[in-house]
């Protein structure tokens, strides 16, 4: 050990000095760095999120809502939820089905089942674009998803005119 | 490992560093990807979305409000362009996910024939067949994306087509079959068949009487009149004769662009009082003057030379071309005239004294404008001579146009040394430039003495050696300034490449070739019908129109003169040709105009054999025969659209028949007084067919030109909440008149509210609920009804949602008294607890076919 030492130089203080210079940048603008990039990746896959939400929900409502009877289909709200958020109708196959919002959740009632397909409801409408017509309905929905601890939020507003067919 | 070890050098924390980076951001460029790579996906989604609800909104429409397109736009970010209707159906724009989507609809005409969907023009009768396009289209990243659903919308009271036209269509000489002959009736292009491989067609229609006929390339056209009854099939057979031909030919086209240089003499050096002089004579073949130049500076042409020059008194030229410059007495060539520029401004040649048009300007520059070219002096001369081009060199003189660009050159060798520009090849004298001797520019390809003194000299092969003649002593031909007048054409540029049509409708056109030595254009347009035609020679911007080409008889040849086979008419135009008949195949009168629309002058065809031919811009022409100004108004309009014509070629057989017709107006109110635009109208005649589907304007009016003489039954399109006053009405169409239907009163007809939505200032982004009816709501907030089949028999309730970018539009019925009462909702969230604020406007009164905007709210 004492041979090694003795053998070899030692840092010079500027070599130190480059090193802890070195050092220090890392610490600092790595850190922030990697602070940005886990939040561009929060935010991105939130909206990713979201828009998958979105299709999926859309999805679900607009092949039900297709197969309704047109005379079956209701449109009211649950309790002190906001208006028009609940649509109730009756398939061609007899099955009768409700979409809800509850909250911040848009629920699908069938039978006594229910299902949430999103916990991100910021805003949901079942309209009738004219009540003379009651076969197509309007649906649309808002969903939103908090991230950066609440101080920025990523929306999605997705919107379809579903034509009953019976 | 450690007690042996040395610690790492800043050296290998740097690459360590480095490579960390690298791999870093790497990762982030992949992440990044997939990111696009999903947005791209959902916006694909997004679009599909759009265009199946503009499908839905379209296929709930009654099938004559889906109105054809018959004035298409194109957005030309796409190749091939997006057409789209852009008057029933405008562009919409979408912003949805942060895209902003902008949506097309067109709807066209078209009929099933043998399997094949075929576009027809807007005007055709009902098909009972609709072909509805949407195109969504966006950008991604600057990068035009689109997307595009078709669909087909039947008519679903198609009437039965039950009578049947069946039979073959046949060469009358050989007898055998014409596949692809295609069969119609004159009066529904949307009773057609294409004749199969054994030239067998039927035809399914209506019963009643028609003018059936088929138009074969090659073929005369056949029409005859027929009656059929319902229930009825019926043979009609064709058997069609073929068009007698015969060969159109030329033997000498030529084309005379611009001037040329037509002598050249670099030393007269025979004894004329001691003066040696040198000069170049143009000539002017076009029949316009030109300004060469004024004062010192040049205009339309510049003379320029370049010369090996060297030795005692001249500086090596080293190949560079310089400008020569002149001092101009002078200003014009005249058309089809000389002009003649010399070292002196008098001099005698052959005894006859000539006055030269510029000299060569003698300053501190020299003769040549920049860098000065040395002087070749003759100092014997008194005054002391310059000379361009010294004796025993080669040399080069050009001529160019303002902007430098050769028009024509001459050069010469001397003792194997090569000028570096000629045409083709240079002219070989064995003292370099002709000295005592004349260079001549041919005046044809085989001149005798006399045409040297009578006409122009403007033959130009592009080979020096074949275009000039040489005298081998003296100077025997004449010389001309602009002083010597005109002097005719006898030959030009041979035209080789210029391409013949004639508008005959069976020949192909064919290009003009190179024969002969000295070389000179010609051509055969072989199968060209028997009559008499109109022939078109075309060489880039130059033509040559020939509007008596006669064929007598099959075999027959028809020899252009020499004399008419200069291409002296500027062109930028390409042809369409063809016949406008009635539907018997004659030709009408009083003339019908022929308009290619925006691309070119309207035209009359013929009265006495119906044949027009329009010059048109290049390109894709849609053409409209007996529509607009001088219409004659007893008969229907016919177009063809998507011609195609090419810069100087003829397209021809593009034929309208034209059957008798008339015009059917009408007036469409929302009270009996007031006009309703926008509302459809049908025309159905006795078979049931709509013949035509005017919309209202918005003066309410609406009227349908060029309908066939006969009985039709006049409806308004309607949805079925509206109701029209009467339903129908009955008109007579007969041939030139102007029938009035009836003042339609429209009942129930819808009108639209628009309006924003912001919540502090800005558009609201995550959508409100927008109620409209005539009733009140009531309760905190004011309540909406529960909204289903039974309950809403009564006051009618209008919903919708605000859109992304904060603004709203709904579609009401008209109503004044009750007037509107507009709600709109926002909810908010405390927790998961929605808190809804309400806000209403009253007193929105909505009139049939208006939009009511301005219904704002702000939270």
């Amino acid at each position: 050990m004492v041979k090694n030492l003795r053998g070899r130089a030692g840092y010079s203080v500027t070599e130190l000095m480059i090193v802890v210079a070195i050092i220090g940048i890392l610490a600092s603008v790595g850190g922030r760095i990697l602070l940005q990039v886990n939040r561009y990746f929060i935010m991105t896959s939130a909206r990713t999120d979201l828009q998958r939400e979105a299709r999926a929900l859309m999805y679900v409502i607009n092949r039900n809502l297709r197969q309704a009877q047109a005379s079956s289909i209701t449109i009211d709200r649950s309790a002190s939820q906001p208006f028009c958020t609940r649509i109730t109708f009756t398939k061609v196959q007899g099955t009768t089905m409700t979409f809800y919002q509850s909250g911040n959740s848009l629920v699908q009632l069938v039978g006594t089942k229910t299902r949430t397909l999103s916990k991100n409801v910021k805003y949901l409408a079942f309209t009738f674009p004219r009540s003379d017509d009651l076969s197509i309905v309007s649906v649309s929905v808002t969903l939103e998803k908090g991230i950066f601890q609440g101080r920025t939020k990523s929306l999605h507003m997705a919107s379809e005119k579903v034509r009953v067919m019976n | 490992m450690l007690t042996n070890g040395r610690g790492a050098t800043i050296t290998e924390l740097m690459v360590a560093t480095a490579v960390l980076s690298v791999s870093v951001v790497g990762l982030l460029g992949a992440f990044t990807g997939i990111q696009r790579v999903v947005q791209g996906s959902k916006t694909v989604t997004l679009a599909s979305t759009l265009a199946q609800e503009q499908m839905q909104i379209l296929k709930q429409k009654v099938y004559y409000q889906i109105l054809i397109t018959t004035n298409p736009a194109y957005d030309l970010n796409f190749s091939p362009s997006v057409e789209y209707d852009p008057g029933y159906f405008p562009a919409q724009t979408i912003l949805e996910g942060g895209v902003s989507y902008t949506r097309y609809t067109l709807v066209e005409v078209v009929k099933e024939d043998s399997g094949a969907i075929v576009h027809l023009p807007p005007g055709t009768p009902d098909t009972g067949m609709k072909l509805v396009t949407v195109t969504i289209a966006w950008k991604i990243a600057g990068e035009p994306k689109k997307l595009a659903v078709r669909t087909i919308v039947a008519n679903p009271d198609t009437v039965t087509a039950n009578a049947i036209f069946n039979g073959t269509v046949r060469n009358a000489t050989t007898l055998a079959p014409i596949s692809g002959a295609v069969v119609n009736v004159a009066e529904n292009l949307g009773w057609r068949d294409t004749a199969n491989g054994i030239g067998v067609y039927s035809i399914n229609l209506s019963p009643g009487s028609f003018t059936l006929g088929t138009v074969v390339p090659g073929y005369f056209p056949a029409h005859r009149s027929v009656s059929i009854a319902g229930g009825q099939t019926q043979t009609q057979d064709f058997d069609l004769v073929p068009m007698s031909s015969g060969t159109a030919t030329g033997t000498r086209l030529w084309i005379n662009p611009s001037p040329v240089i037509s002598q050249v003499v670099i030393s007269t050096v025979q004894a004329d009082t001691g003066v040696e002089a040198q000069f170049i004579e143009l000539y002017n073949p076009t029949a316009a003057a030109i300004v060469v130049g004024s004062g010192s500076t040049p205009a339309g042409l510049k003379l320029k030379i370049t010369s090996g020059c060297s030795g005692a008194g001249s500086v090596t030229c080293a190949g560079s071309v310089y400008g020569i410059k002149l001092d101009y007495a002078n200003t014009t060539i005249p058309a089809f005239g000389h002009y003649l520029i010399a070292n002196v401004s008098t001099f005698t040649v052959g005894g006859v004294v000539k006055t030269a048009d510029a000299v060569f300007a003698d300053d501190a520059a020299g003769y040549c404008s920049s860098p000065p070219l040395a002087a070749w002096w003759n100092p014997a001369a008194t005054p002391k001579l310059k000379k361009l081009a010294p004796n025993g060199h080669a040399a080069t003189f050009y001529l160019t146009d303002s902007s430098d660009q050769i028009l024509d050159a001459i050069g010469w060798d001397h003792g194997g040394t090569v000028s570096n520009y000629c045409e083709t090849s240079c002219l070989q004298f064995a003292a370099g430039g002709p000295v005592g001797q004349q260079f001549v520019r041919l005046p044809s390809t085989a001149p005798v003495a006399a045409d040297f003194a009578n006409n122009g000299r403007a033959y130009d092969s592009n080979a020096n050696r074949v275009d000039f003649t040489t005298t081998s002593a003296g100077l025997v031909y004449p010389v001309f300034s602009s002083a010597d007048g005109v002097k005719t054409l006898l030959s030009g540029k041979p035209a080789i490449g210029a391409i013949v049509s004639a508008n005959d409708g069976l020949s192909q056109s064919t290009q003009a070739y190179g024969v002969g030595s000295p070389p000179y254009a010609a051509f055969a347009l072989s199968q060209v019908a028997t009559g008499t035609w109109t022939m078109l020679v075309s060489s880039g911007s130059w033509t040559l129109e020939h509007d008596t080409v006669t064929i007598p008889a099959s075999g027959s040849v028809f020899t252009l003169a020499s004399t008419m086979s200069f291409l002296n008419t500027p062109n930028s135009d390409g042809f369409v040709s063809g016949t406008v008949a009635n539907v018997l195949g004659m030709a009408i009168s009083p003339a019908i105009p022929v308009d290619p629309g925006g691309a070119g002058a309207v035209k009359y065809a013929s009265v006495s054999n119906g044949r027009y031919l329009l010059r048109v811009t290049p390109g894709s022409v849609d053409i409209v025969a007996n529509s607009g100004i001088g219409a004659a108004a007893n008969y229907i309009s016919g177009s063809s659209l998507a011609v195609t014509a090419t810069l100087g070629g003829i397209k021809s057989g593009v034929d309208f028949l034209l059957s008798q017709g008339g015009r059917v107006s009408g007036f469409i109110t929302r009270d009996g007084v007031n006009p309703l635009p926008g509302v459809a109208v049908s025309l159905i005649d006795v078979n049931g067919y709509s013949r035509d589907q005017p919309v209202s304007g918005s003066d309410g009016r609406f009227t349908s030109l060029n309908v066939s003489t006969g009985v039709y039954s006049v409806e308004p399109a309607l949805d079925s909440l509206e109701s029209a006053s009467p339903a129908t009405a009955a008109v007579t169409v007969t041939s030139g008149g102007n029938a009035f239907s009836s003042t339609f009163t429209i009942a129930g007809a819808l009108g639209s509210i628009t309006g924003s939505v912001t919540l502090g200032g800005a558009p609201l982004r995550t959508g409100a609920l927008i109620v409209v009816t005539t009733a009140t709501l009531t309760g905190a907030p004011p309540a909406p009804p529960t909204l289903d089949a039974a309950a809403l028999t009564g006051s009618p309730y209008y919903l919708a949602s605000s859109q992304e970018d904060g603004t709203f539009r709904v579609d009401v019925r008209q109503s004044t008294a009750p007037a509107y009462r507009v709600y709109a909702y926002y909810t908010s969230y405390s927790g998961a607890v929605p808190v809804i604020s309400a806000q209403s406007l009253t007193g929105v009164q909505v009139l049939a076919g208006q939009t009511v905007s301005g219904n704002n709210f702000a939270w």
